[in-house]
């Protein structure tokens, strides 16, 4: 039993949807892990699913870059339009896919290689020259404000850093291959506050260029850092769903679902 | 007695018995060390080890010039082998091999290393001596190289299931292909324990007697060809320590000296290389 | 539905009665000056008087407790618009409070002069306004939004009375100049009690804020 999702917003030419989820249904083999999941994402805005655990947000996210594909068993049905094309068919160029859509992990998971090199590696795969890809790496570094803190150890490893600080040159490796979407999958769940409130604001002011949907188990995080939110739920049969999507604003005010209401006062049982 | 004294007592009691299993470990390893190291000294500063060949029996003097060279090459050309060729089975048995045939490859690599060494040289013997109609290094590199390919795969194997899957993630999440990911992103990330695997492989092979004996047969003489028989530090101790010229008996010593020397220093190598690349 | 955050809950029941009480003790005042009027009663006008600093004190703990509980429980949705509601609530009941002395504080100087008229009209704007606060109260306790709407519509009936009260009061001032004493502390009384009907709307505005989120302009 599943309120109707809110109808995507009036087609308007302001409003640009970058990531279309129709109807999404994922199985792990026999087991159904979504069921009929939609959501509309906005260009240059930031979404947020949140949800209990188990209730497949991470699963749905991963969806959206075929990850699911290094997983065998696994198969989607529905659509996932991106650019008017549904990436989940077949035809699809996963791996074009996947440098238009960049993903930040849970736990920052750098190269073993020097900070330059980590950034450097998508570009070095496409084929850039090597001023192009200077000029990537430093503007990467730049966008996620670690290049004052590197710019004279780009050689050094990587693994150096402190946990904020890897986590922000994933993201910087991340960008560097100029996505279009980044997912990011509860990407401050293993920093500490303020490293958590860097990343929060680095992604204000990366939404200006970059589709940011978010995982993550902290409301106040959604609430501080969306622009929309969706709230999901495992059903009976343990499959998530989608149970009310709508701007932050509305959802933390005014959410129209009680099981929603539920969720985000704290109430769930 | 009160329960903390008992408590006490009882930690001081089998920490004593630990440190004697210890000692009753440690100790043969240590004789063995001090025996061949008492026995092989005289042997090793005796001018000309290096630098000679064998002399006839019955004369005196003489070295193992021959043997290192020996045992190098055929180590060297076992090595060239089995490295690059094991090293790609283990890519392959962690990355694309979680299936049947991978099941098959490990299992046939689980036996090999437990057959007799012996049964390498049969093979060498079998597969190019009789074929060439020569004993030569080739064979001995060749039946060395079967000897490592199993340790070498495994090594590889286990070096790189080490690696974490969220560094293949990453790669792939950046829209990198299954190959690059695994040659640009995972091999290089457990080179530090495909290396030692190899090294180790190599200073086991150094030390195998049973394969040589009728595949590189032995050379009084220094030669490097590879289709010619030819000595090896095994192979010297192996036959001098049965002929009653004292002289002979010493370099039999002192080669096993020497023997034990390189296997050291190879762990060594290994671990050194691998804390150095860790930094 | 099962809770998982019991304390919190009881948090909020206990400033909601916080606010209950607090209205009570305001409806008792105004209730308490307007007789000190009518019945020329000193000794109760001064005791609303005093009374007072137990409606400031309530006033002041419940802002305080409601700013506590949205500083470390992070209230979101239909919770924060609760605490919100109420100490908005909160602040107009201790204004009507303010109103309530103004009263008692006209009855007392009234009271030392000879009664200017009979009065009808005031206290009939008084019931009226006694029971606006009564209803507004039980709009609260209900968390009714409807009630509170209808409610915020019956203002007008007090402002009709209001303006009555006005037209005969200057009429008094204008015919004889020994009035305007009397009548103008008169006009500043049925001030006060216009303005305790308007808050009557504020705290209506409040509870359907409770409920929609949304801030309405009623009546």
């Amino acid at each position: 039993m599943q309120t109707e999702v809110a109808p995507p917003p009036a087609p308007d030419s302001d409003i640009e949807i970058k990531l279309d989820a129709r109807k999404v249904n994922f199985f792990y083999g026999d087991f159904q892990a979504l069921h009929d999941a939609s959501l509309s994402v906005q260009a240059r805005k930031i979404t947020a699913l949140i949800g209990p655990s188990g209730c497949g947000k991470t699963t749905f996210l991963r969806v959206f870059n075929r990850m699911y594909d290094l997983v065998p068993g696994t198969r989607a049905t529905g659509e996932v339009l991106i650019g008017g094309h549904n990436v989940l068919s077949p035809d699809t160029d996963v791996i074009n896919l996947r440098r238009q859509v960049g993903m930040l992990f849970q736990r920052a998971n750098p190269f073993p290689k020097s900070i330059f090199d980590n950034v450097a590696y998508g570009p070095h795969m496409l084929g850039w020259s090597t001023q192009r890809i200077n000029e990537v790496v430093e503007e990467s570094l730049k966008d996620t404000g670690l290049w004052n803190e590197v710019k004279d150890r780009l050689r050094r490893s990587a693994l150096n850093l402190s946990g904020g600080q890897q986590q922000r040159l994933c993201l910087a490796r991340a960008l560097a291959v100029k996505p279009e979407v980044v997912l990011m999958d509860e990407p401050a769940s293993a920093l500490d506050p303020i490293a958590t409130l860097r990343i929060e604001e680095l992604m204000q002011e990366l939404k200006e260029r970059y589709t940011i949907v978010i995982v993550t188990h902290n409301m106040q995080q959604a609430a501080r850092a969306s622009d929309f939110t969706a709230f999901m739920l495992m059903n009976q049969k343990r499959a998530g769903e989608v149970i009310e999507f709508g701007p932050t604003d509305d959802i933390f005010n005014r959410p129209k679902d009680s099981r929603t209401e539920d969720y985000i006062t704290g109430r769930f049982g | 007695m009160s329960l903390p004294l008992v408590r006490l007592l009882v930690d001081r009691v089998v920490g004593a018995l630990v440190v004697l299993c210890v000692m009753v470990a440690a100790i043969p390893v240590l004789v063995l060390f001090l025996f061949v190291i008492i026995k092989g000294l005289p042997g090793i500063l005796t001018p000309g080890f290096f630098t000679d060949s064998p002399h006839p029996q019955g004369v005196p003097g003489g070295g193992v010039l021959n043997a290192i060279i020996g045992t190098l090459e055929i180590v060297g050309i076992g090595s060239l082998l089995a490295v690059p060729v094991g090293a790609l089975i283990g890519i392959f048995l962690s990355e694309y091999g979680r299936n049947q045939v991978g099941d098959t490859v490990r299992f046939i690599s689980d036996v090999l290393t437990g057959l007799p060494s012996i049964a390498f040289g049969i093979f060498g013997y079998t597969v190019v001596v009789l074929t060439t109609h020569h004993f030569s290094a080739l064979s001995a590199s060749i039946a060395l190289a079967v000897l490592m390919l199993p340790v070498i795969l495994r090594a590889t194997e286990t070096a790189l299931l080490l690696v974490p899957n969220a560094l293949r993630e990453a790669g792939l999440a950046l829209g990198a292909p299954r190959w690059r990911v695994t040659l640009e992103i995972v091999v290089p990330a457990a080179l530090g324990g495909i290396v030692t695997g190899a090294l180790l492989a190599m200073a086991r092979a150094a030390g195998e007697t049973a394969p040589l004996l009728f595949t590189a047969f032995g050379n009084d003489i220094v030669q490097t060809n590879p289709l010619q028989p030819m000595g090896a530090l095994a192979l010297t101790i192996f036959r001098n320590a049965l002929v009653p010229y004292p002289n002979l008996q010493d370099q039999a010593w002192a080669a096993a000296l020497l023997l034990v020397i390189l296997v050291a220093a190879t762990n060594i190598l290994a671990r050194v290389y691998v804390r150095r690349i860790q930094r | 539905m099962a809770t998982t955050r019991t304390l919190f809950d009881q948090e909020l029941a206990e400033l909601k009665s916080g606010v209950v009480r607090m209205g009570s003790m305001v409806e008792q005042a105004i209730a308490d000056s307007m007789r000190a009027l009518v019945d020329r009663d000193n000794a109760l006008a001064k005791m609303v008087i005093a009374r007072d600093q137990d409606v400031n004190e309530l006033h002041r703990q419940l802002r305080e407790r409601a700013f506590m509980i949205m500083a470390t429980q992070q209230p979101v949705a239909r919770d924060l618009r609760l605490i919100v509601s109420f100490q908005h609530m909160v602040l107009e009941l201790e204004r009507m409070g303010d109103h309530a002395v103004g009263i008692a504080r006209a009855a007392l100087r009234l009271n030392d002069l000879p009664q200017l008229k009979p009065y009808v009209d005031l206290p009939r704007m008084a019931e009226l306004t006694e029971s606006q606060v009564h209803e507004i109260l039980g709009a609260v306790i209900e968390a009714d939004q409807d009630r509170a709407r209808a409610i915020a519509e019956r203002d007008d009936d007090v402002d009709v009375l209001y303006h009555k009260i006005w037209e005969e009061l200057l009429r008094y001032m204008v015919d004889d100049p020994a009035n305007v004493q009397r009548a103008a502390i008169l006009l500043f009384l049925a001030k006060d009690l216009e303005r305790i009907a308007d808050r009557v709307t504020n705290i209506a505005e409040d509870v359907v804020f409770l409920h929609t989120g949304r801030i309405v302009e009623l009546s």
